[in-house]
């Protein structure tokens, strides 16, 4: 039984340590996720927080084999985003007990980087409306948390042809609002450094 | 694997590098769901409260007791903490309860367990505040309960924005409650017990996890002798 293997094991047998590790290795990923999908640190530290908390419930339908849990949680993850309220309902109780942001000390350099960024996410966001629930799913796993289309499959479940389908209609819909003509080919130089420097970015 | 779409997507929707927690952060929130993993854990166990309330020096080793111990004597120097147990090895000096009074006047009890009930309502009235403490048992009936704002939790709230203007809140760790003794009207005292099933349908207290061993219910009650001792 390999690694992996052993820790699906735990995980569905619902030792907390198991979940200890999920932690460790997945929180930075499931937090940058809602860090785009919410535009707000402090929500997608919540939403983190819920995505554990369901995943410590649904932990049966972790499956023996197969390789890693990132795809599950992040499938999870998408969920909490999409309904937040439902999830803080449930845990409402476990919520109001989550330790508060330390307040620290902003450095200018830093502060200015933060309100880009979110300035940045309002933009990305605005762009999102145009978009189905479920394409928005996809875009989330596969454009920003780097899933392939098996694992987003997988995440969602759905199937990979609906995945691909969704992906391609999310281009469509987004090339529409934006008045974009069309091909990769006319995009400028600027652009498609940072095209690449995102496609990078998701490679693990 | 088709690349133009992504890539495609990618460009038409950019999005910051990812960033990391806050030094300590990642930890805080983890240390936070291992504790409601155990928390879940003994509720689905199905012990009573008094029963959980007994059974839980059992549970922490005499490994944990002294990691505590230490925590409370470096972190609360300045703090009454529950005398319950004589001093006898290293068990004996874990408290159930700590009461800290704070810089800007607020008291903060720390629990580990739901024990010494008179103890704690002993400190709370001698700090000046009216109050009724009979965890892990429930309320006292000669109590009235008197109707508080409920702090609802909901995304994107901070603990402090949710628990604003009220007089008693949990926080700011799992098991801590502060007394904002500035904040409660003349004549109104609080209440702390073990809730019924009742209660916990209900939302005239504040219930942290209803049925942990760890979470008393906190209410605001009409100040009397029978109640609140004034």
């Amino acid at each position: 039984m390999n690694m992996e293997q052993s820790l699906r094991a735990r995980v569905r047998h619902g030792d907390p340590d198991a979940f200890g590790t999920l932690f460790d290795e997945h929180s930075r990923a499931v937090c940058n996720l809602a860090f785009r999908l919410t535009g707000n640190w402090t929500s997608a530290e919540e939403v983190t927080s819920l995505t554990f908390l369901e995943a410590w419930r649904l932990r049966a339908e972790v499956e023996l084999t197969g390789e890693s849990l990132r795809p599950w949680l992040m499938g999870i993850a998408v969920n909490v985003c999409r309904n937040t309220s439902r999830a803080a309902r449930r845990y409402r109780a476990a919520m109001a007990r989550l330790p508060q942001a330390p307040v620290v000390p902003d450095f200018a350099d830093e502060l200015a980087e933060r309100i880009d960024d979110t300035a940045q996410l309002a933009k990305v966001r605005l762009a999102l409306r145009e978009l189905r629930p479920g394409e928005r799913d996809v875009v989330a796993l596969c454009v920003w948390s780097g899933l392939d289309y098996a694992a987003a499959a997988q995440a969602l479940g759905i199937s990979i042809g609906t995945v691909r389908s969704r992906l391609s209609r999310a281009r469509s819909r987004l090339r529409k609002s934006i008045g974009e003509p069309g091909a990769a080919s006319e995009q400028v130089e600027g652009s498609r450094e940072n095209a690449a420097r995102q496609v990078q970015g998701r490679i693990r | 694997m088709n690349d133009s779409d992504i890539s495609d997507l990618a460009r038409m929707l950019p999005v910051p590098d990812a960033r990391d927690f806050q030094a300590g952060r990642q930890q805080a929130l983890k240390e936070h769901l291992m504790t409601e993993f155990r928390i879940a854990e003994d509720y689905r166990a199905g012990l009573s409260p008094v029963r959980r309330a007994r059974l839980r020096p059992q549970i922490m080793g005499a490994a944990a007791a002294a990691a505590v111990a230490v925590a409370v004597g470096v972190a609360l120097p300045a703090s009454h903490p529950s005398a319950s147990h004589p001093a006898r090895g290293p068990a004996a000096k874990l408290a159930a309860w700590t009461v800290t009074r704070q810089a800007d006047g607020n008291i903060q009890v720390t629990f580990r367990e739901l024990r010494d009930a008179a103890g704690l309502q002993r400190v709370l009235r001698a700090d000046g505040v009216p109050a009724s403490v009979t965890f892990p048992r429930p309320e006292n009936p000669a109590c009235q309960n008197l109707p508080m704002r409920h702090p609802h939790w909901r995304p994107g709230l901070t603990h402090a924005q949710a628990q604003r203007g009220s007089p008693v809140y949990f926080g700011p760790g799992p098991y801590a409650l502060i007394i904002r003794p500035a904040a409660l009207p003349p004549g109104v005292g609080v209440t702390l017990f073990y809730p019924t099933a009742a209660q916990i349908r209900t939302f005239h207290h504040y219930h942290q996890h209803p049925g942990s061993p760890l979470s008393p219910s906190v209410g605001l009650v009409k100040a009397s002798p029978q109640c609140t001792g004034s």
